[in-house]
């Protein structure tokens, strides 16, 4: 092999992680090990997850370098990353919730990196503070793409048995199968509290708890919400449940700005439909404000990707939700003219990103 | 990095439900053609077609060994003789293609999407194979399995293991379906994603527009088949005229319909399908290094017909009836978005059509009468399989180093794949790839060596003959059971009559 193994990062139910080294250029890398069941062949979410990351090529998602099958083993090389955003707040936050410039950053590039997956006609399925990795540069890259999933062909058949329970949407608690980008707009939106708070937001135990713990924030969603998303995903289930009232984010995360919280009202939407884009969620005035700079990071260095101080302004902005009108082209991307700004804008600033390689910038 | 919780298992049933097929955008977002050809089960011309395919992509050894043209026979090459001593060493038999492909599909239950995506990646790999590469005889079936899994897994969350897959390919083990699948996904550079308007272009013959009709006006048609077929005694002397130019859907279908029914029951046997071959080989012959593979086209005419028109009778009058409406609207339309890319099959399978129309059970009564054909195909077939045996054994124990060098010709190394960037760890050229599915054929034969040979034709033809027979219930039933003794023919063909007839 190319690489030398060093130690050990994590372990999942299929795979086990390595810190790297390439023989050849001395780069770090980790090393995605996953053992070859004699009776499943290689497995589907390694398949997926190999055919979708070569594709993805974005700052905010982690980069698949290479790929070795052996008989017995699959091993998937990416780009190394220091820690996990779990990790990341247990460090660095104040009892787990991290400050609020540091918020705004991962929270910029979280969406960022899921507007390119959505773009790219891909849904993550699986987005929780685990699965988002942090780098010594205070970059935020999304990572584990085994659950994820193409769209786009009526070809897919699709599980409701997606997302780690926490981050799981109410539509696909009920059980819909037909659900689209606003599942892992919902799991930003559970991130995002996450970090302001420094716990989950809703933590149930099982599929209806999950759903108790959703409605006792949010409220329950009156007939007509549930009525129409029955309607435009058949295979949700209907019941009963108690009727509570919604209580106030401000109540619940009392250090939140109002635009903060105004974001999370809008990603945290009952009803799919509601729920903002991700690429619509870029242009909220959250990160328009006024007086953002760099965060501190443990390494001394400045956040990637501080979102500028200007956005274009917020309305008609092409991008439109899937369940209503897809572009058959992408259509020219002001989001990508503000993210090369802001690169360039961190370019400019100081202590800036001299140690880029050069063509990094996407 | 990677989540232990909740990652959703993946279910192993028996017979794996293929259901809620979504794109996650609204139906209106598709080309409704390919929607209405999801409703259906998989059409047998789509069979015929992916075998056409895997011939296209693969050229095989022993393509060239039998020249179609010579007006002589061919005497039985040497293996034959030797073949007696090293009977234990067999491999199993290898099911012709497209009855291999039809057995898979039928007891997999395999959907449109699934055998669609197959398409795609077959298309793929015909382009990224380099012309030289030769596979043996068992290299087809081999991909087209390894790549009816990739795609099954890539399209399905709740996706069945290999295992399963194995079950209904008894003549791979699950070793060797593990080894083709990651050769195969390495020789696609994992490039398995395709959106819609490249699906389209990959089965644009099957999107063609239907005739106007609806379900009443197509059950109209089977009937009118039925009666046609009653009808051909009188229409004899008019030679088949299958439409080889598009012809406008208001165009009587009635007339086409009658001269399809009276050509498929004249030369229902083994005549149609060769010919669907030889027009396959008539395509191929521009390469001058295709040489048509005699045993196969045989073969699969002799007992792949069968199975296929059997099938297409048991689906019932609604898939009757849509290739009834293939056989009367003309290819035009949808067809041509994919013209660029699937001209030369579309024009091959077109031709070809009437191959898998509807045959009235009369025609199989017929059939049946005319025992000297029959007889006649089963020799032919026979004779060749012999050779086909005969070959393989030499493979098993590599006999010929002619066949070896082959594989490692300069013309193979010279066509190498270009590297994949991704993937440089395994510099391995495609031609090595196939010389790899050849080498994991060889590795397979041991393990199956110790199988005698009795048993495995006597679970391996009824158990392909069942769903025919299970399927033909509602018919005669001497169908079925002509069926079961065709097969049984052929089976008894590759072990050189050594051994048992199931009709026995």
């Amino acid at each position: 092999m190319n690489y030398i193994q060093l130690e050990k990062l994590g372990e999942g139910t299929y795979a086990t992680v390595y810190k790297g080294r390439s023989r050849t250029t001395n780069e770090i890398v980790a090393l995605k090990e996953i053992h070859l069941d004699a009776e499943e062949g290689t497995p589907s979410t390694a398949i997926r997850e190999i055919s979708l990351m070569k594709e993805l090529k974005h700052v905010n998602i982690v980069r698949l370098h290479d790929v070795i099958h052996t008989e017995t083993k699959l091993v998937l090389i990416f780009e190394y990353c220091e820690r996990d955003l779990k990790k990341y707040m247990d460090a660095h936050g104040d009892r787990g919730a991290l400050d609020p410039l540091t918020v705004r950053s991962f929270m910029f590039q979280l969406l960022m990196g899921t507007a390119f997956c959505h773009e790219n006609r891909v849904l993550h399925r699986d987005l929780k503070p685990q699965n988002l990795l942090i780098n010594r540069k205070g970059e935020l890259k999304l990572g584990d793409f085994g659950l994820a999933r193409a769209f786009g062909v009526p070809v897919n058949t699709f599980s409701n048995e997606v997302v780690t329970l926490w981050y799981r949407a109410p539509d696909v608690l009920l059980g819909s199968r037909t659900y689209s980008t606003s599942i892992d707009v919902w799991s930003c939106g559970c991130i995002f509290a996450e970090m302001i708070s420094g716990v989950p937001l809703f933590r149930g135990r099982d599929n209806n708890d999950q759903l108790l713990h959703i409605m006792r924030i949010i409220g329950t969603p009156d007939e007509r919400t549930i009525r129409k998303m029955a309607q435009e995903s058949p295979e949700i289930q209907v019941k009963q449940w108690p009727r509570y009232p919604k209580i106030p984010f401000q109540q619940i995360l009392p250090k939140a700005s109002p635009q903060a919280i105004d974001l999370l009202e809008r990603l945290l939407q009952f009803d799919p439909a509601k729920r903002l884009t991700a690429a619509e969620a870029l242009q909220h005035p959250y990160f328009a404000s006024a007086g953002m700079s760099a965060p501190s990071a443990a390494a001394g260095q400045p956040y990637a990707m501080a979102p500028p101080a200007a956005m274009p302004p917020p309305s008609n902005y092409p991008y439109q939700h899937p369940q209503q009108v897809y572009p058959q082209q992408a259509p020219p991307n002001p989001q990508m003219a503000a993210m090369q700004q802001a690169q360039a804008m961190a370019q400019q600033a100081p202590n800036g990103y001299a140690q880029y390689p050069a063509g990094y910038t996407r | 990095m990677s989540s232990a919780a909740e990652r959703p298992r993946v279910s192993v049933s028996h017979r794996p439900a293929w259901c809620n097929r979504a794109s996650l955008l609204p139906d209106s977002h598709h080309n409704p053609a390919l929607l209405r050809l999801f409703r259906h089960s998989v059409p047998n011309e789509m069979i015929i077609y992916v075998a056409q395919q895997l011939f296209r992509a693969i050229p095989v050894d022993d393509d060239v060994g039998q020249p179609v043209t010579s007006s002589l026979p061919t005497p039985p090459h040497t293996p034959h003789k030797t073949a007696f001593d090293e009977e234990s060493q067999d491999p199993p038999p290898l099911l012709p293609l497209e009855q291999f492909i039809w057995h898979v599909i039928r007891s997999a239950n395999v959907p449109v999407p699934i055998l669609l995506a197959t398409i795609v990646y077959l298309r793929r790999l015909h382009n990224k194979l380099p012309r030289m590469a030769k596979g043996i005889p068992c290299t087809r079936h081999r991909v087209f399995l390894a790549t009816l899994i990739v795609a099954a897994k890539y399209l399905n969350d709740a996706c069945p293991k290999n295992k399963f897959w194995a079950e209904h390919a008894p003549m791979f083990q699950i070793a060797e379906i593990n080894l083709m699948e990651s050769q195969l996904l390495f020789l696609l550079d994992y490039d398995l994603r395709f959106d819609e308007t490249e699906a389209c272009a990959n089965v644009a013959y099957f999107l063609r527009p239907l005739a106007p009709r609806s379900s009443v006006t197509r059950q109209k048609a089977v009937s009118r088949v039925a009666q046609a077929g009653k009808a051909r005694a009188a229409q004899a002397s008019l030679p088949p005229t299958p439409p080889t130019e598009p012809t406008p859907h208001a165009h009587a279908p009635a007339q086409v319909i009658t001269g399809a029914v009276h050509s498929i029951a004249k030369r229902f046997s083994s005549v149609v399908l060769a010919n669907a071959a030889c027009e396959e080989r008539q395509a191929y012959s521009r390469s001058p290094l295709y040489v048509p593979l005699r045993t196969d086209s045989t073969e699969s005419s002799d007992t792949g017909s069968s199975a296929s028109s059997s099938g297409t009778e048991s689906e019932g009058a609604s898939e009757a009836g849509s290739s009834m409406g293939s056989t009367a609207s003309s290819p035009h339309g949808k067809v041509g978005e994919g013209a660029n890319l699937e001209g030369e099959a579309i024009s091959l399978l077109s031709e070809a059509k009437s191959v898998l129309r509807p045959v009235p059970a009369s025609a199989h009564r017929r059939r049946k009468g005319s025992d000297a054909t029959l007889t006649m195909s089963a020799a032919r077939g026979s004779s060749t399989s012999l050779n086909t045996v005969g070959s393989d054994q030499i493979c098993a124990v590599h006999a010929q180093p002619s066949r070896n060098s082959l594989a490692a010709s300069p013309v193979a190394e010279r066509s190498k794949v270009t590297p994949s960037r991704t993937m440089p760890a395994l510099p391995v050229g495609a031609s090595g790839f196939l010389s790899r599915m050849w080498g994991a054929a060889t590795k397979g034969t041991p393990g199956h060596g110790g199988h005698s040979k009795t048993p495995v034709v006597a679970t391996f033809a009824p158990e392909i003959t069942e769903p025919q027979e299970a399927l033909l219930a509602g018919q005669a039933h001497s169908t079925g059971a002509f069926h079961l003794r065709r097969l049984a023919h052929s089976r008894s063909a590759m072990f050189r009559g050594s051994a048992v007839d199931v009709d026995a």
